[in-house]
């Protein structure tokens, strides 16, 4: 699995521990790798993907009443259960919302095909325009 | 005047590739058994 995943191109290096059930991998900067190409390769070497971790620079979008986080570069678009996160946590989503942002989360499996995936975000901060 | 346009070219090209520089820097996933 480890070659495989490290033949995606901007993948930096995948670690496997099967003991732990996790493969992590370093990203190269600027790449594209989106987190379905990854979930496609853990299933095709014959294990089944569960939730990611994720380290991103992203843009956080509202839509209507929902917000989103979208990995730009990649396309890949989340919804932020905006209720499930803390006070603190909230008011930096709210204040960040229509902005690059740095941001660490948990990307939950959806629950069926038609869901969008989902993201628990545990940190953001803006990227500032340098 | 030509160079300074061309610096003011290059500023921008430079700041929108860090407006652009945006992917995942690390992906921590969980897997689950052999199927």
């Amino acid at each position: 699995m480890r070659v495989t995943i490290e033949k995606i191109a901007g993948v930096e290096s995948a670690t496997v521990s099967l003991n732990e059930g996790r493969v992590v991998i370093r990203l190269a900067a600027d790449n594209a790798v989106t987190l379905a190409q990854i979930r496609e390769s853990v299933r095709r070497n014959g294990f089944t993907p569960q939730d990611a971790r994720v380290e991103a620079a992203a843009e956080l979008m509202q839509s209507g009443n929902q917000l989103r986080l979208r990995i730009a570069g990649t396309g890949e678009v989340f919804d932020v259960p905006f209720g499930a996160h803390d006070a603190a946590l909230q008011r930096q989503l709210r204040a960040f919302s229509g902005s690059r942002v740095q941001t660490t989360g948990v990307v939950h499996v959806a629950k069926d095909d038609r869901s969008s995936p989902i993201i628990q975000v545990t940190s953001v901060k803006p990227i500032s325009r340098e | 005047m030509q160079g300074r346009a061309l610096l003011t070219v290059a500023a921008v090209v430079l700041a929108g590739a860090t407006t652009l520089r945006a992917e995942y820097r690390q992906i921590d996933l969980t897997i689950f058994g052999m199927d």
